[in-house]
């Protein structure tokens, strides 16, 4: 079991609140999706709770803050950030209360306000954004930090490899949060490369870098604040490749056809698996469920009434 | 005194311009090594926080970079060796522009300029051939200004720096050894990248695009030998349509003479032709595109010839005395 100080127990309780949260309402925006509701692609991202509620949590958010350049698959780190649906649902339909007044959609969701200045629909095209950022916070002499999020697939393009040799060069403050799900699009890596030894292309760049599974909310905290704390202290770029698991589809609903091998559904139940490789389960395996449990069943049935 | 050449004018005018500014990011490959990209960059100075980067081989990278810091209110100029390793950005300057433009207003955004050059002093081979700045803008609708002369120069660049915002501005480097033409600017309107340097006559004007302005004052000299006066514009940016309205000479001319580079089917006048073409008023078109030594390929009242310069202004005079009534 995991022991908790009086004083995290309150922030610990209401981070772990907002991964149940996010996770109900990716199943409300899936159960939308199943009535065929968006002409677009979302893409929703089932599994990534931990990590989005981790990171963050360990930054400083903000207009004045830290920043986080996204890739297509936002949604997680929207919720996050945002800490309700709403705004982040009306951006997806395209209206006007979106939190971008609809004009982004969900494949370039940002709101500078809250410290998402950019998000790409294209593979690995935030990597370069996200050095000028960076690059920015350095002649601005401050101490904030970008971090770039990005996927296995991203990291296939030559400007992943440029952005790192870049930012290296240049000695700026970004984390490069790769997230691998072992998913482009269809494809898994098995099915479309040869294997990419992160550990040992940061290593040939001296660039540091950590590992950490995507289910484990706790060791995904601990890291990330070492990371960050490193990153403002040093002003040297740091990588960190996240394992996790692609629970749905690529984009749209899933299951998104009859013969679809993936199923999630809300009727099921909010939980991907009966075991602890669901953030959810793991997070629930190393609590003290006395504490926990009823403000979570709360938070279930509070958000099964919602409607979107 | 030794005259300028065009390289070291537009070297001068780009620190001149840079050196008041505060907090810039200068980068490029080669910019402070080495020739200094052929002298474009040599002497260049930052101030406050500013950044005087040589980079590495990494143009999409680049690209991005300079969109990222303009997203965070920083200013900087990219130096590119040549128009054609911008292809390599072009993502960059499509996609990450088009959301900046949708989510964010632009006056609170840093300047991002890119400053590259045309390679048109001769065959490089295929691959380093694409000398139309016209087109490559034409994929994004940025601003794209070409820099002929010391004046215009100035003004393009004072704007350039300090309108936030993207921009490409392009060198010729087949003019590099060559004398900078001073001419007088007598008005412009370098939001549509529209100068007048003569606004004497609507009899005739002439409008250069590219880097035609030398071909079209010397024109111009030439007419005024033979006792006809024309205007002369020049216009280098495809951003807009540009308005006519505020060159009233323009807008009223009889005979339009076209003097632009050849190679490409975008061209900087485009615009401005559109519009008079398509306004009320008649009025005769000459196109000539520069060729070989002195020879301009011209095409008026719809028959294409290959003229002389000499023979061209025979031309265009016989035109304005069988047209009376234009």
């Amino acid at each position: 079991m995991i022991s908790l100080s009086n004083s995290s127990t309150h922030d610990y309780i209401q981070q772990i609140e907002l991964i149940f949260r996010i996770r109900v309402w990716q199943h409300k925006v899936n159960e939308w999706l199943k009535q065929n509701a968006s002409a677009i692609p979302i893409h929703l991202a089932f599994g990534y709770e931990a990590i989005a509620v981790a990171l963050v949590n360990v930054l400083d958010l903000g207009e004045k803050g830290d920043q986080l350049s996204l890739p297509h698959r936002n949604i997680a780190y929207q919720l996050a950030c945002h800490k309700e649906l709403k705004p982040v649902f009306d951006e997806i339909r395209g209206a006007h209360s979106g939190c971008a007044h609809g004009k982004l959609g969900s494949m370039n969701m940002a709101a500078r306000n809250i410290g998402l200045p950019y998000t790409s629909s294209i593979l690995g095209n935030n990597l370069a954004v996200t050095c000028g950022l960076a690059l920015a916070h350095e002649i601005h002499q401050n101490q904030r930090i970008v971090v770039n999020v990005c996927g296995d697939g991203s990291m296939e393009e030559g400007t992943f490899y440029e952005a790192m040799v870049f930012a290296k060069s240049q000695k700026l403050p970004v984390l490069f949060l790769v997230e691998n799900n072992n998913q482009s699009m269809s494809s898994t890596i098995q099915e479309r490369r040869c294997e990419i030894h992160i550990d040992k292309f940061c290593s040939s760049l001296e660039i540091p870098y950590y590992y950490a599974e995507g289910n484990d909310f706790f060791t995904l905290k601990s890291t990330l604040s070492d990371i960050v704390s490193d990153i403002r202290q040093d002003r040297n770029p740091i990588c960190l490749e996240v394992n996790l698991i692609p629970w749905n589809n690529h984009a749209g609903a899933t299951p998104g056809w009859p013969s679809d091998k993936k199923m999630i559904d809300i009727h099921d139940g909010i939980y991907l698996s009966e075991n602890d490789d669901d953030p959810l389960r793991f997070i629930e395996s190393k609590l003290d469920k006395s504490v926990f449990c009823p403000a979570i069943n709360q938070i279930i049935n509070e958000l099964n009434d919602e409607t979107i | 005194m030794k005259t300028e050449t065009y390289i070291q004018c537009m070297n001068r005018l780009i620190r001149e311009h840079l050196a008041i500014l505060e907090d810039v990011v200068l980068f490029g490959e080669n910019i402070n090594n080495g020739s200094h990209i052929s002298g474009l960059t040599k002497g260049l100075q930052i101030k406050g926080n500013g950044r005087l980067l040589n980079v590495g081989n990494c143009e999409g990278t680049h690209m991005g970079l300079g969109m990222g810091l303009m997203i965070n209110g920083i200013s900087s100029v990219l130096f590119a060796k040549q128009l054609d390793f911008m292809f390599l950005g072009l993502d960059q300057m499509i996609n990450t522009y088009r959301f900046i433009q949708t989510a964010y207003d632009e006056k609170n955004l840093g300047s991002f300029t890119v400053i590259t050059m045309i390679c048109d002093q001769g065959w490089q081979g295929p691959q380093s051939s694409f000398n139309s700045p016209a087109a490559f803008t034409a994929i994004n609708n940025c601003p794209c200004y070409l820099l002929n002369d010391e004046k215009s120069a100035s003004a393009v660049l004072d704007h350039a720096f300090n309108k936030p915002g993207f921009k490409i501005i392009c060198l010729s480097q087949s003019l590099f050894s060559k004398p900078c033409p001073k001419l007088e600017i007598e008005s412009c309107d370098i939001e549509h990248g529209v100068f007048s340097y003569s606004d004497t006559s609507h009899d005739i004007v002439i409008l250069c695009g590219g880097y035609c302005l030398r071909q079209g004052a010397h024109l111009k000299e030439k007419l005024e030998d033979i006792g006809t006066t024309a205007s002369l514009y020049r216009v280098d940016s495809n951003t807009k349509v540009a308005e006519t309205k505020y060159f009233p000479k323009l807008q009223k001319a009889r005979i339009v003479i076209c003097i632009d580079e050849g190679e490409s089917t975008h061209f900087s006048v485009d615009p401005l032709i559109r519009e008079l073409i398509t306004d009320s008023n008649d009025r005769e078109f000459i196109f000539a595109y520069p060729g070989v030594g002195n020879d301009y390929r011209v095409k008026a009242n719809n028959i294409r010839e290959q003229l002389s310069f000499e023979a061209m202004i025979e031309k265009i005079s016989t035109i304005q005395n069988t047209n009376p009534s234009l």
